[in-house]
C-alpha cells in the first residue's frame, strides 16, 4: 500500500501567476500538468481547474458579458425567425425583457424565450408584455419555471376558461391553485391545460372551479390525466342525457334534464350536481357510489367520490379561487420579493443584464474591438516594460482572448459575418497562440484586465472622434488638482507636452531628460530625483518614447521624449496624433491625476521648461 | 530644458505591498475553500449501496453482495461501507511560496488509490471518484475565485 501514490487534489493559487505574462501562465499550466502525471495522478483536468482559477483571478467580465450578449441576441433573433416579429418589434422586446428580467430575477434568455412562446401564439405589444410580466412574477412566486407558466396562461386563455378574468387574476388564480394542489406545479399546469385541461373545459368548466378539483383530487393520490378525462366524459353524459341514460337516472329518483341544467352551471357546476346526489342518497337510501357509477359512469366513480366526500373543501377552494385577483398578485410578488434569496438573485441577475447591455454594446462594434485587440497586442509587443506588469499582462491576455472570441462569434451574428474579411490582421493575431489556451482564457479574462481594456477600448473609440468627453469618460470625471498644488496647469499649458511633442516632430533643438540615464540627451546631467527601478518603473507602465517618425521610411529617429506612466503614453499618443487639443490634452491630464489619487497612490509627473 | 520630476513613490509602493498582502490572504482563502468544494464534489460521484446487497451472516459478519443486480456501474463508484467515501476531506493547506498557496483534498483508506486509478483486478478506467470530482467543480471553483480575488482587487 505504501508504494502507491495517494489520491489527493492539489489546487493552487498563485498570485505571482496571476501577474506573470500568458505564456508563463501556459507554461505553468503544461508543467503542472505532466507533473500531476508524473506522479501517478490522473488529474489533467484539475490542472486546468487550477490554473484556470488562477488566470481567472478576478472576474470574466467582459467575456461573460459577450457570452451572455450572444445569448441573448440568439433568443432575439429567435423571436425574429420563429414569430415572425418585426425588427422594431424585437427592438421593443430587448427593453422589456430585461426589465421583466430585472423585476423578478429571472434570466434575460428565460424572459427572452417566454416572448418567444407569447410572440408565437401572435401577441404583440403591451398584452404580451402583460402576460410575460405575469407569468414571470407567478413563476417566482410558485418557484415554477417561466416558459412553462407562459405557455399555461396562454393555453387558459385558448381554452377560454378564464373567461372575464385579467391575465393578473389568472396568475394569482394559479398561485393560490399551487397553494393547493399537491404534486409538482408541472402536474398542475396539464390540469389547467392540453388534454385534460382541453376536456374539463368542453364541459363548461371555468379555470376555478378546475383547479379546485385539482386541488382536492391531487391531495387523494388522481394525477394522471386518464383519471381527470374520465370525469370530463362523465360530465359530458350527465350534461348530455340520452333517452336510456334519463330512463336509468329516472329510476334512482333523478330528473336527467335538471341534472344536466345544473351540470352545465359555470363555476360551480360539478358541486351543485354532486350535492344533488348526496341528497338524493340520504332521501333514499341508495348508496352514493351506486348514484355517482349510475350518472357519471363507472370509470369515474373514484375520483367523483373522492370529490363527493370532500365537497365542502371543493366548494370553499373554488370560491376562493374565484376571488383571486390582480391586486393580490401583486402583494405576494412584493412580500416574494422583500425575501433575502429574491434579493440575491435579483441582484445576481440584475448584473447579468447589465453586463448583457455592455455585451450588445461590445457585440455591434466588432471591428473596433477587434481592432483594438490586435492594436494592444501589438502596442504591448512594442513596449517589453509594460509587460511586466500584471494588469497590462492580462489586458494582452484580454485583448487576444476577445479577439479570439470576437472570431469565433461573428459567424454566429446574423449580418457580422462578412466584418470578418475587414478586420485586418485578425488572422495573423493567431498565428503563434495556442487557440485552446485563448478558448480558456476568453472565459476567464481578469478583471483589471478588463478595466484597463475597457477604459483603453473607450479611448480607442472616442480619441479617434477626437474629443475630450471620451477621454474624460475613460479616464474619470471630474477634476482633481495635483497640479494646482504646485504650478498649477499653467505649467503645462506653458510648455505642454503636444508642444515637446510637437518639438520633436519638427526636430526643433531641446534639452530632453533621459530617465535611465538620469543625464539629458545632450551628455547634460541634471539635477532632480533619480528614476526608481525598472521593476517599479514597470508597474507604472513603463516609459513611453515619443520620438519623430520619418515620413519616407515610417521609423523614428531624433531626440526622443520620454514620459512615464502606460495611461500618459495613450494619452501622448492621442496628443502626437494631434487628437487633442492642447486644452484637451491638459484637462485629460487633470482628470488622469484624480484617477491616479483613487488608486490609493499618487504619481506625479511635472514637465517644466 | 526639459525635467520630469517624480515623487510619491513610497505611497505607490505601500499600496502595491497592500494589494499583494490582500492578493496572498484572498489566494490561501481561495485553495482551502476550493479543497472544501473539491471534496464535496468528489463525494457527490458516489452511487448508493443498492437496497438488500448488504447482508449479515448468522455469526454476524457483514458482507456487501458487488454481483448482479449489486454490480458497479462504472464510472461512479458504489458505495459499500461508506468509509472511502466519508474519509474523503481537505488534507492540508500550506503556503509554498510567496502568494503561492496550496491545498490538497482526498480519501484516507488504503485502498482509495486502486478505485481511483485502478489496479490489477480492476481496469482502467476505475471509478475516478476525485477526477470526477474535481472535474464537477471546475465552475464552483472559478466562481470562488473570481469572487475571492475580485473582493482582494477592491
Amino acid at each position: 500500500m505504501g508504494l502507491l501514490n495517494p489520491v489527493i487534489a492539489t489546487l493552487l493559487a498563485d498570485t505571482k501567476e496571476y501577474m506573470a505574462k500568458m505564456n508563463e501562465a501556459d507554461e505553468k499550466m503544461h508543467k503542472f500538468g505532466k507533473t500531476a502525471e508524473e506522479s501517478g495522478g490522473k488529474f489533467h483536468k484539475f490542472a486546468n481547474t487550477a490554473s484556470n482559477a488562477v488566470i481567472g483571478v478576478g472576474a470574466a467580465i467582459t467575456g461573460y458579458a459577450i457570452d451572455q450578449a450572444l445569448k441573448f441576441n440568439e433568443v432575439l433573433d429567435n423571436i425574429q425567425n420563429q414569430s415572425g416579429a418585426s425588427a422594431e418589434e424585437v427592438d421593443r422586446l430587448k427593453t422589456s425583457i430585461i426589465n421583466v428580467s430585472n423585476e423578478t430575477a429571472i434570466s434575460s434568455d428565460k424572459i427572452g424565450n417566454a416572448f418567444l412562446q407569447v410572440e408565437k401564439a401572435g401577441m404583440r405589444g403591451a398584452s404580451a408584455y402583460k402576460l410575460v410580466d405575469v407569468a414571470a412574477k407567478t413563476a417566482v412566486i410558485t418557484g415554477g419555471d417561466v416558459v412553462s407558466t407562459t405557455q399555461t396562461l396562454i393555453g387558459i386563455q385558448r381554452l377560454q376558461i378564464a373567461r372575464g378574468m385579467s391575465v393578473a387574476q389568472v396568475g394569482d388564480l394559479m398561485v393560490n391553485a399551487n397553494k393547493m394542489h399537491v404534486g409538482s406545479l408541472e402536474s398542475l399546469t396539464g390540469v389547467l391545460t392540453g388534454k385534460v385541461g382541453g376536456a374539463l373545459a368542453a364541459t363548461g368548466m371555468n379555470l376555478a372551479e378546475i383547479a379546485s378539483i385539482s386541488g382536492v383530487a391531487s391531495a387523494a393520490g388522481y394525477g394522471t390525466a386518464k383519471s381527470y378525462v374520465a370525469l370530463a366524459t362523465g360530465l359530458q353524459k350527465i350534461e348530455s342525457p340520452t333517452a336510456s341514460s334519463a330512463k336509468q337516472l329516472k329510476a334512482l329518483g333523478l330528473n336527467a334534464d335538471v341534472l344536466a341544467q345544473t351540470a352545465r352551471k359555470p363555476g360551480t357546476g360539478l358541486v351543485d350536481v354532486l350535492k344533488m346526489l348526496e341528497v338524493q342518497s340520504r332521501r333514499t337510501g341508495i348508496p352514493m357510489n351506486t348514484l355517482i357509477k349510475d350518472t357519471f359512469g363507472a370509470a369515474s366513480v373514484g375520483m367523483v367520490q373522492t370529490l363527493a366526500n370532500n365537497i365542502n373543501k371543493v366548494s370553499d377552494a373554488n370560491k376562493k379561487l374565484q376571488q383571486s385577483s390582480g391586486a393580490d398578485l401583486s402583494i405576494k410578488f412584493g412580500l416574494t420579493s422583500q425575501q433575502l434569496n429574491f434579493k440575491l438573485k435579483q441582484l445576481e441577475t440584475q448584473s447579468h443584464n447589465a453586463l448583457t447591455g455592455f455585451g450588445l454594446l461590445l457585440l455591434p462594434d466588432v471591428t473596433a474591438v477587434a481592432n483594438f485587440a490586435e492594436g494592444a497586442v501589438k502596442y504591448f509587443q512594442k513596449h517589453p516594460l509594460v509587460q511586466k506588469i500584471a494588469s497590462d499582462a492580462t489586458l494582452t491576455l484580454f485583448g487576444a482572448s476577445l479577439a479570439f472570441k470576437v472570431a469565433q462569434a461573428i459567424g454566429k451574428i446574423p449580418g457580422l459575418g462578412t466584418l470578418l474579411g475587414k478586420i485586418p490582421g485578425l488572422g495573423s493575431l493567431f498565428k503563434s497562440t495556442d487557440t485552446a489556451l485563448l478558448t480558456e482564457i476568453a472565459a476567464n479574462t481578469a478583471a483589471t484586465a478588463t478595466e484597463g481594456a475597457i477604459a483603453d477600448a473607450e479611448l480607442a473609440k472616442t480619441g479617434v472622434a477626437g474629443g475630450l468627453a471620451g477621454f474624460a469618460k475613460t479616464f474619470g470625471e471630474g477634476a482633481l488638482n495635483f497640479i494646482s498644488d504646485w504650478a498649477g496647469p499653467a505649467a503645462i499649458v506653458g510648455l505642454g507636452v503636444k508642444n515637446l511633442v510637437d518639438m520633436v516632430k519638427t526636430g526643433k533643438p531641446m534639452t530632453i531628460y533621459d530617465p535611465f540615464s538620469g543625464q539629458t540627451t545632450n551628455g547634460q546631467p541634471v539635477s532632480g530625483p533619480q528614476l526608481p527601478n525598472n521593476a517599479t518603473i514597470a508597474a507604472l507602465g513603463g516609459v513611453v518614447d515619443v520620438q519623430q517618425v520619418s515620413p519616407s521610411t515610417g521609423k523614428n529617429f531624433g531626440p526622443s521624449l520620454q514620459v512615464l506612466g502606460k495611461q500618459l503614453d495613450a494619452l501622448n499618443t492621442l496628443g502626437y496624433e494631434g487628437k487633442l487639443t492642447r486644452a484637451q490634452f491638459n484637462q485629460a491630464l487633470l482628470n488622469f491625476s484624480k484617477q491616479d489619487q483613487q488608486r490609493n497612490y499618487s504619481l506625479k509627473v511635472r514637465i517644466t521648461g | 530644458m526639459g525635467e520630469i520630476i517624480i515623487s510619491g513613490m513610497v505611497q505607490f509602493d505601500q499600496a502595491i505591498r497592500k494589494d499583494m498582502a490582500k492578493m496572498s490572504l484572498a489566494a490561501k482563502e481561495f485553495v482551502t475553500k476550493g479543497a472544501d468544494i473539491i471534496g464535496d464534489s468528489a463525494k457527490e460521484q458516489w452511487r448508493a449501496r443498492p437496497g438488500g446487497s448488504r447482508t449479515v451472516s448468522k455469526s454476524g459478519k457483514v458482507y456487501y453482495k458487488g454481483t448482479g443486480p449489486y454490480a458497479a456501474r462504472r464510472p461512479m463508484p458504489t458505495i459499500r461501507t461508506g468509509n472511502t467515501r466519508s474519509s474523503i476531506r481537505r488534507r492540508y493547506v500550506k503556503e509554498v511560496g510567496s502568494g503561492r498557496w496550496e491545498s490538497g483534498t482526498g480519501p484516507s483508506t488504503d485502498y482509495a488509490p486502486f478505485l481511483e486509478f485502478g489496479s490489477r483486478f480492476i481496469s482502467t478506467p476505475a471509478f475516478p471518484f476525485m477526477s470526477m470530482g474535481v472535474e464537477n467543480a471546475h465552475e464552483r471553483i472559478d466562481a470562488l475565485a473570481h469572487r475571492l480575488f475580485n473582493q482582494a482587487q477592491e
